[in-house]
C-alpha cells in the first residue's frame, strides 16, 4: 500500500516529541478537584513538565514536591519521608488557612519499583489528618500499554474522593472530557427534555462540598473512551449506571449517540432533526469554502481522527492526511472505511521518528490540531487541542467555522503553542 | 476464600509442602489455587505432572499486556487445582518484585477470584519479605495468614525470624497474621527442640513437623506430589495432618464463606 510514510503503520516505535505535543498532563488533570492540594514525589527531572505547566497556567499555589534520592529508594525509609515531607507541608497549608480537602500524592515509574502499599498508607494519612481525603495518583508512563495508562488513571482518581449517595436526583455526569463541553452545545438542552434536571461535568464546581452533588446523579454520559475505567468504578461504588456516547462528528452517529442516552433513560428522543439539518449545511458550506483544500486530521486534537476525517470525506471535503499515534477500538471501523474508500490516505504517526524525515507540505494545507500543524508545515492550522469542549452538532459547526476562518490566515503556530501552554 | 501465604529460606522446602498441602486440601474436597511467586517458576509443577506452565509475565511478554486472558494463566492440575506461576524477569537482570506485583495486578483485573471462586489460595513465595513486590503477598486483600517453613539449621531459623518480624511489623496495617511455622525436618540433630526454641522466641508455634523421608523425592522424580503419587504412604499423612492444622488456621473465614453461601 503506498498511502503510508510507514510500512506498517501503527508500529511502535522510538517517540519523537513534538513543540506542538502535550496539554493536559496528569497533573493538570488531578488538579480539577476543587479544594485539591498535590504532593509529587518524583525525581527532580520527572516533575519539570508538571511543574512548568502549573506555573505557566496558574495552577503552581496547588502543588508541592519532594525529591527522591536514591538513599530513599534503597533504604525503605521512602514511607517516613513522605510522611515528614506531608507533616511539614500540612503545617506550612494550616497557617495559610489553605488546608485542602483532597490531598493527592502523586508517585512516577519509581514507586512502582519500590511496591509501596498505597492502599494502607492513604488509610494511615486519613487517621493522621482527619478531614482530609488522601489519594495516590500515578505519573508512570511505563503503565501506558496496559489496560489502565496513566490518562485513564487519573480519571479515575478524580471521581474516586465521591461518597454514595442515595439521595438520588435526575441530574446527568458528563465524564471522559477534561475540558468542560461548550455551553453552546445542543447536548444541555436535549438532555434537559429527556428530562434530566442539571447537566454535571468536574469543572462546574469550585467546593469539593459541591463537587459530592455529582454523586447523586442518576446517569454517567462517558464522552471520551479513558473515561469508561471510572465509570465502571463509579456504577461499583456509587450505584451510578452509565452509558458510553464517544464525542462524534458524523451527524449519523450524534444522532445515534442521542439515542441511546434516550434508550438508557426509558424517554422518547426528542426531535434532532433541525439541528442535524443545520450541520449538514455548515458542512457544505464548508466544502465550497474551503475549495477543495487539503486537509489535515490530528488524533491529539480529536480522539477519533477517522470518525471526523470520514465526516468530512462523506461530505466531500478533501482529507489528505492523519496523524494517528494509535488506532483506537472505537475508530476501527471508521479506519476501515477510510482505508477501503481513500486508499491514498496518508496515515502519519506524530510521535515516530520517521515524520521528522519527511518535507513539509508545500500547498496550503489546512492541518486540525496542533502536532499536524508543527510536522506538517501547513500554513493554516485551526487552534485546536484536546477538542475545546467540542461535542454534538454544534461541537461540529464550531469547528467547521474554525476551519473556515483559519483558511483565511497563515497561522502563527508559536503564538497558539504559547497561547495554549504546551509543554514539551 | 482463604489466602495463605508460604514463606521461607529459599531451598527449604517451601514449593514441596506447599503443592503437597495443595493437593491434601483438594483431596479433601476443597477448591485450591496455588500461585507460585518465584522467577524460577517451578511451584506448581508437581500439581502439573512434573510439567512448566507458563508464566504468567511470560503471556505478558508474548502477547502484550492488554492481549492475556485467564486461560492463558490459570492451569487445572492434580484433582483441579488452579496453577498459577507469576514467574520472572531474566535471570540477573530486571526485577524480580515487580514482576509479582505485575503478575498480581493482572490477577486482580482479570478478576481470577471472582471468576474461580477458590475455597483456597496458596501462594508459594520467593525466600524472604526482601522488599516491596515480595511483601505483596501478605497485603490486606491478599493473603489471611502466613505459613513459614523452616528446618532447624541456623541460616532457615534466621530468614523465618526475618519474616516473622516483618509479619508481626505490618500487623498494624492489617495484613495478614501469622498462621504459625512449619517445621520441614532435615534431620538436624535436635531439631525439634532448636525449631520450638526458636519459635517460641519469636512468641510463635510450631503448626506442624513434616519428616524427612524419601517418600518426597520419590514422588518429585514421577513429577507429582505424595499425595498423588503414594497416597497410602506415611509422607501422604503427614501432609494431610498439615493440612488439617491449616483448616484450623482458617476456621473464620472458611466459615463466613459458609455463611456467604
Amino acid at each position: 500500500m503506498s498511502c503510508s510514510l510507514i510500512d506498517n503503520v501503527f508500529e511502535t516505535s522510538l517517540h519523537y516529541s513534538s513543540p506542538a505535543h502535550g496539554s493536559w498532563g496528569v497533573l493538570k488533570a488531578a488538579q480539577l478537584i476543587p479544594e485539591s492540594y498535590f504532593l509529587f514525589v518524583s525525581p527532580a527531572a520527572c516533575g519539570r513538565h508538571g511543574a512548568l505547566g502549573a506555573r505557566m497556567d496558574g495552577r503552581k499555589e496547588r502543588v508541592s514536591y519532594l525529591f527522591l534520592t536514591e538513599q530513599s529508594i534503597v533504604s525503605g525509609d521512602y514511607e517516613q519521608m513522605l510522611k515528614d515531607a506531608l507533616e511539614e507541608l500540612l503545617s506550612f497549608l494550616k497557617k495559610r488557612n489553605r488546608v485542602p480537602r483532597v490531598m493527592g500524592i502523586f508517585v512516577s515509574c519509581i514507586d512502582d519499583l519500590l511496591g509501596t502499599d498505597h492502599e494502607a498508607l492513604m488509610a494511615e494519612l486519613c487517621d493522621m489528618y482527619p478531614g482530609i481525603k488522601f489519594i495516590d495518583c500515578h505519573m508512570n508512563p511505563t503503565s501506558t500499554d496496559t489496560g489502565v495508562p496513566p490518562v485513564v488513571n487519573v480519571q479515575n482518581k478524580l471521581y474516586s474522593v465521591l461518597e454514595r449517595n442515595d439521595d438520588r436526583d435526575k441530574g446527568i455526569n458528563i465524564i471522559g472530557n477534561l475540558q468542560e463541553i461548550s455551553k453552546n452545545s445542543e447536548l444541555f438542552e436535549v438532555l434537559l427534555s429527556m428530562g434530566a434536571d442539571e447537566i454535571r461535568h468536574i469543572s462546574d464546581y469550585k467546593s469539593f462540598d459541591n463537587y459530592q452533588d455529582m454523586a447523586k446523579s442518576a446517569l454517567n454520559v462517558v464522552i471520551a473512551p479513558s473515561g469508561e475505567y471510572a465509570a465502571r468504578n463509579m456504577q461499583k461504588k456509587l450505584q451510578i449506571p452509565y452509558e458510553k456516547v464517544l464525542i462524534a462528528f458524523r451527524p449519523e452517529n450524534i444522532r445515534a449517540g442521542y439515542e441511546k442516552i434516550a434508550e438508557k433513560l426509558g424517554c422518547e428522543c426528542p426531535e434532532l432533526e433541525s439541528y442535524e439539518s443545520r450541520a449538514r449545511k455548515e458542512l457544505e458550506l464548508t466544502r465550497n469554502y474551503l475549495e477543495n483544500m487539503p486537509i489535515i486530521v490530528d488524533q491529539e486534537a480529536i480522539t477519533r481522527p477517522f470518525e471526523f476525517a470520514r465526516c468530512l470525506l462523506e461530505a466531500g471535503l478533501n482529507v489528505r492526511r492523519i496523524y494517528s499515534q494509535l488506532l483506537i477500538p472505537s475508530d476501527k471501523e471508521n479506519y476501515e472505511w477510510v482505508m477501503e474508500n481513500y486508499p491514498e490516505m496518508e496515515i502519519r504517526q506524530p510521535l515516530n521518528p520517521k515524520v521528522t524525515e519527511e518535507e513539509h507540505v508545500s500547498e496550503d494545507y489546512l492541518a486540525v490540531g496542533y502536532s499536524a500543524g508543527y510536522i506538517s508545515g501547513a500554513k493554516h492550522v485551526v487552534d485546536i487541542g484536546g477538542q475545546n469542549g467540542l461535542f454534538g452538532y454544534n461541537g461540529l459547526i464550531e469547528l467547521l467555522k474554525k476551519m473556515r476562518e483559519t483558511k483565511d490566515e497563515i497561522t502563527d503556530l508559536k503564538k497558539i503553542l504559547d497561547d495554549a501552554i504546551i509543554i514539551v | 476464600m482463604v489466602k495463605i501465604a508460604v514463606y521461607g529460606k529459599g531451598g527449604i522446602g517451601k514449593s514441596t509442602t506447599t503443592s503437597n498441602l495443595s493437593a491434601a486440601l483438594a483431596d479433601a474436597g476443597y477448591k485450591v489455587m496455588q500461585i507460585g511467586c518465584d522467577p524460577k517458576s517451578d511451584s506448581t509443577k508437581c500439581l502439573m505432572n512434573g510439567v512448566k506452565i507458563p508464566t504468567v509475565l511470560d503471556q505478558i511478554r508474548d502477547k502484550g499486556p492488554t492481549g492475556v486472558e485467564l486461560d492463558d494463566i490459570v492451569f487445572k492440575g492434580f484433582r483441579d487445582i488452579l496453577c498459577v506461576e507469576a514467574g520472572g524477569p531474566t535471570p540477573g537482570i530486571g526485577c524480580a518484585g515487580r514482576g509479582i506485583i505485575t503478575a498480581f495486578d493482572k490477577l486482580e483485573e482479570l478478576g481470577a477470584y471472582d471468576i474461580y471462586k477458590p475455597d483456597i489460595v496458596l501462594y508459594d513465595v520467593l525466600g524472604d519479605v526482601v522488599c516491596g513486590g515480595f511483601a505483596m503477598p501478605i497485603r490486606e486483600g491478599y493473603a489471611d495468614h502466613v505459613l513459614v517453613v523452616t528446618s532447624g539449621e541456623m541460616m532457615a531459623l534466621y530468614a523465618a525470624s526475618n519474616i516473622v518480624s516483618a509479619v508481626h511489623n505490618f500487623g498494624k496495617r492489617g495484613y495478614a497474621k501469622l498462621g504459625g511455622i512449619i517445621l520441614n525436618s532435615r534431620n538436624v540433630e535436635n531439631e525439634v527442640e532448636i525449631v520450638e526454641k526458636a519459635v517460641n522466641e519469636m512468641g510463635e508455634k510450631v503448626l506442624c513437623v513434616i519428616p524427612r523421608d524419601g517418600a518426597v523425592q520419590q514422588a518429585e522424580a514421577q513429577g507429582k506430589t505424595v499425595i498423588e503419587a503414594l497416597p497410602d504412604s506415611r509422607m501422604a499423612g503427614c501432609y494431610r495432618t498439615l493440612a488439617e492444622k491449616v483448616l484450623e488456621v482458617s476456621a473464620y473465614e472458611l466459615q463466613l464463606d459458609r455463611q456467604c453461601v
